[in-house]
């Protein structure tokens, strides 16, 4: 009895091992950015909303992205400006992340000298990658972003 | 025998019970992520791939805007996010614009300490190559709210001069439309940046077109009240610059261009 006991004791913690161990525990960008939305109030943001988008505004091109999201402030001054990607491998994460950093300076000089307090704000926000994953997230509430992005994608 | 063969029936019968809980629990991240490699997905949005220069029509169906780049400042970056928000709008313009852009600044080179050039598909971009990259044959500017109070009306219109050439010479053939600078609103006049010397300006530009095979589009009058200024309704920084616009002066906007153009 007591070997029984044993044996479907180590059976039951094998098995929590199995259903805890590997698969992917990432969401899909849609669910994170809708957390995202949840926590963080966005003013005047369009958000984007298909490949086209992407690629017009980032050079990102449809092969190279298996999901995104985000947006951008639309007024023309405010300098909230948010970019999630999964790249399609890692050769397309680097050449997102290259993009995005471009992006990311030209926002910068383009506000140093025009508008110093969005610039600013744009200085403590950054361009990240993480295996698939590449993010520009520019804005107030860049923290709390980026750690819902963090958890929402398993990183 | 048969005490002893229960507990070793019951063991069985559970491996099997785990056995089979650790596969269904697997296969369904297996799955997810197979459907994670397929098309771009965003809120399932289906995307129609075909660039807009491959697109034809015959000419009862063009449509100027179609074939069309928008070169300005933070002003048509405004525009810009309106038409993507309005796709039907302005067709599929294309814009080239950056926050401070000006005439002035718009001629220097792409490595410029202080440069602010259009950002367009990834790349930074000079505003005189606009044609050229995008292919379009009709080119719209606005730009010059950046330059009067830096470097005068005189010095701004050189430098306007200068770029038209420039987009000329990269891109013969292009027509040229000149869009006027646009008025501020009230009490947010600063330095030598006034709706007086915008409309001095304004009539500047109205020359140029004269000489430079331009037209001209009056978006100041468009928009200015009887006293010159940028109205409440259309400006939506009142209390910051007092020189962009919210959606309602982007409607009128988009409207003036659709019957003028």
């Amino acid at each position: 009895m007591k070997k029984t006991a044993a044996i479907l004791l180590s059976l039951c913690l094998c098995a929590l091992l199995c259903a805890c161990s590997g698969g992917n525990t990432a969401k899909p960008l849609s669910e994170v950015w809708s957390d995202i939305k949840e926590k963080v109030a966005f003013e005047d943001f369009l958000e984007l909303s298909d490949a086209d988008a992407l690629d017009r505004r980032y050079g990102i091109t449809e092969d190279m992205a298996t999901e995104f999201a985000g947006g951008v402030n639309s007024s023309g001054t405010n300098q909230e400006e948010i970019v999630l990607v999964k790249a399609t491998d890692d050769e397309s994460a680097k050449a997102i992340k290259e993009k995005l950093d471009k992006r990311y300076e030209s926002k910068l000089a383009q506000n140093k000298n025009y508008n110093p307090e969005q610039a600013a704000m744009t200085e403590k926000c950054k361009v990240e990658r993480n295996g698939l994953y590449v993010s520009m997230i520019v804005s107030p509430e860049h923290e709390t972003i980026e750690e819902i992005f963090r958890i929402g994608t398993g990183q | 025998m048969k005490t002893m063969q229960n507990p070793r029936i019951i063991t069985a019968l559970f491996c099997l019970f785990i056995i089979f809980g650790c596969f269904t629990g697997c296969e369904s991240y297996l799955f997810d992520e197979s459907t994670a490699d397929s098309a771009p997905q965003s809120n399932s949005i289906q995307v129609d791939i075909t660039a807009p220069e491959e697109k034809t029509t015959s000419p009862a169906e063009y449509d100027p805007f179609d074939d069309a780049v928008f070169v300005g400042d933070s002003v048509t970056l405004k525009l810009s996010y309106y038409c993507e928000e309005y796709p039907e709008a302005l067709g599929g313009a294309q814009f080239f614009c950056a926050g401070s852009l000006g005439y002035t600044n718009s001629l220097w080179e792409l490595d410029h300490e202080d440069a602010v050039h259009p950002f367009y598909r990834g790349e930074t971009c000079l505003s005189s190559d606009c044609a050229a990259i995008t292919g379009a044959h009709n080119v719209f500017i606005m730009l010059g709210i950046n330059d009067i109070d830096l470097y005068g009306l005189d010095e701004s219109l050189q430098s306007a001069e200068t770029l038209v050439a420039q987009i000329r010479a990269k891109s013969p053939g292009v027509s040229i439309y000149i869009q006027s600078v646009t008025p501020v609103f009230f009490g947010k006049e600063t330095g030598e940046l006034t709706n007086e010397n915008i409309r001095l300006f304004n009539d500047m530009l109205r020359g140029l077109c004269e000489k430079s095979d331009c037209k001209y589009l009056d978006i100041y009058g468009l928009l200015a009240d009887g006293d010159g200024y940028l109205p409440s309704e259309y400006c939506g920084d009142q209390e910051a610059q007092g020189i962009h616009f919210t959606d309602a002066a982007c409607e009128l906007w988009v409207k003036y261009l659709r019957e003028n153009v």
